[in-house]
């Protein structure tokens, strides 16, 4: 493409989008009720994922240890576990701990345990063990197996719930991709059928833009850019409509659902727009240029 | 400048175009193709474009074998003829000036050379007052004009016009006539198709007949219904 041409193809496609302004306006329409599905779908996906993550990470393991264990064993054994590959962090919980957390647990019922002596404590000590992902759990756990000579009395973790975790999380991402293929192919042939009316209107011009000697390529550019321009404004507006209301949004959640605020976290503005603004651009100017392209396609013959 | 060898072209549905024609037309030669409507005219000037390829037959032009074209280099082979249709064909949204800066953009042009050439055609056509006009402000001449202007604003080295004087009055069709030979004593090569009978008998140029998709006659300085 000769720079000098660059200007003229802007114009033109500009003036296409001015000419064909109905046409223009309704397709950049879809394509925004779409990109705002795909966006929005996205923006849940993602949090769900998040939130998923979150309860993941606080199902720790708990190691259990036998009431012979010299205190001065505990460090050693904390850091062998720590070296246990996709182990996090490992917290020990001494039997006081273990005991005070209970009396948290049980609340108004606290009552039950002041029959204990404060010497008497019945709670055994252990190491709350956290893994960078759930599913090395099973590696984890032979591991620590292992090390049950050292002093560990039994490793404790509730598999029912974690299994449902990773299926809850997988099925959620198959759900958001199927949604967003769906939604980007109908965008795909809303953008081809006003690309082809605008070619259409137009193909008196592209017969003489023939006769003088116009290259195939000459004949695109205009058109592609149009496409495109439809395809980028189509994706950035309810990008942007999203990113803004994003926060009010959550906001507006956490005022309706007080207590979800003490468990969960949404994962922030910026955090999930750094991944989805540039990839709906890229995706919106891919749309209209697509769209166009085979919209020209049988114009160009011959 | 055009050289045919025995070309046939044969339409999907056996309808004829022509049939074994053979002609030559010298660089710088000015001849008309006559006939009836039907009679193979239209199809001869659209082989001449490669915008059809012959059944059967050779087309050389500008010493360019047709067949040998590649599909990408066929731009570049259009951009040394100029064409003009009965109907004008100008692009009713841009002004008179655009619609022949327009063929010079197409072939990406220097800005420069826009300037420069086309108030210059347009003043060769006698427009340059209506350079800002549209289409339809213009009378049928006035728009075949332009449509002139802008087939030989790249300077091509062949000029086709397929009934160029088919929808305007006599008086108008005379002058577009002179106009195109003006252009062709300019050194451009020129090829009309016409049945525009009172023209063609004045012009005393060479006439080529077309009957049935056969040449029936080609006679130097000829008339329309001049005998064998």
């Amino acid at each position: 493409m000769k720079f000098r041409s660059l200007s003229y193809f802007m114009r033109e496609a500009a003036t296409g989008l001015l000419r064909n302004r109905l046409m223009s306006f309704a397709s950049i329409v879809t394509v925004m009720s779409c990109m705002l599905v795909v966006s929005f779908s996205y923006c849940l996906a993602e949090n769900v994922a998040y939130f998923l993550e979150q309860m993941e990470s606080s199902l720790n393991l708990s190691v259990y240890l036998r009431d012979d264990v010299p205190p001065e064993n505990l460090t050693p054994l904390s850091s062998e576990i720590s070296s246990i590959p996709h182990v996090k962090t490992v917290i020990y919980v001494s039997s006081e701990d273990a005991l005070k957390k209970f009396r948290e647990e049980l609340g108004d019922d606290q009552g039950l345990l002041d029959g204990i002596p404060e010497d008497k404590n019945p709670l055994p000590r252990s190491f709350n063990v956290a893994l960078d992902d759930i599913k090395n759990r099973d590696s984890v756990v032979t591991e620590l197996e292992g090390l049950k000579k050292d002093g560990i009395e039994e490793i404790k973790y509730d598999e029912q719930i974690i299994n449902l975790i990773i299926s809850i999380n997988n099925a959620i991402r198959i759900v958001s991709v199927l949604i967003i293929l769906a939604l980007i192919i109908v965008s795909v042939v809303i953008i081809m059928n006003t690309i082809k009316i605008t070619v259409n209107t137009r193909r008196m011009e592209i017969q003489i833009m023939k006769y003088i000697g116009a290259t195939d390529w000459f004949i695109r550019w205009p058109f592609i850019i149009e496409g495109m321009l439809i395809g980028f404004i189509g994706a950035a507006i309810p990008v942007a409509l999203c990113w803004f209301g994003y926060n009010g949004v959550v906001a507006r959640i956490f005022e309706r659902f007080k207590a979800l605020e003490r468990l969960v976290e949404f994962k922030s503005a910026p955090e999930i727009f750094v991944i989805l603004a540039p990839a709906a651009l890229a995706l919106g100017i891919f749309i209209g240029s697509a769209g166009s392209v085979s919209s020209l396609r049988r114009h160009l013959k011959a | 400048m055009i050289h045919m060898n025995d070309v046939t072209k044969i339409y999907g549905n056996n309808a004829k175009g022509v049939t074994r024609v053979s002609l030559d037309i010298e660089k710088g030669d000015f001849a008309f193709i006559v006939g009836s409507s039907g009679s193979g005219k239209s199809t001869l000037i659209r082989l001449m474009l490669k915008e059809i390829e012959p059944s059967h037959g050779d087309i050389i032009i500008n010493d360019v074998v047709l067949k040998s074209l590649t599909r990408k280099s066929v731009p570049y082979f259009r951009r040394r003829m100029g064409v003009v249709f009965q109907d004008f064909r100008l692009l009713p949204s841009k002004t008179v000036y655009e619609n022949v800066a327009f063929a010079m953009q197409t072939v990406q042009a220097a800005h420069r050379d826009i300037r420069r050439n086309v108030p210059a055609v347009l003043a060769m056509v006698g427009l340059q007052k209506k350079a800002k006009a549209y289409p339809n402000q213009l009378s049928g001449g006035e728009q075949q004009s332009v449509s002139l202007a802008r087939a030989i604003v790249n300077k091509p080295a062949l000029l086709l016009a397929d009934e160029p004087t088919g929808n305007l009055d006599p008086e108008t069709a005379w002058e577009i006539m002179t106009l195109l030979e003006d252009i062709n004593e300019l050194g451009t090569t020129t090829v009309v198709a016409t049945h525009a009978k009172e023209i063609v008998d004045r012009m005393k140029k060479r006439v080529i007949t077309i009957q049935n998709g056969m040449i029936a006659r080609d006679i130097e300085k000829g008339g329309y219904s001049d005998e064998i």
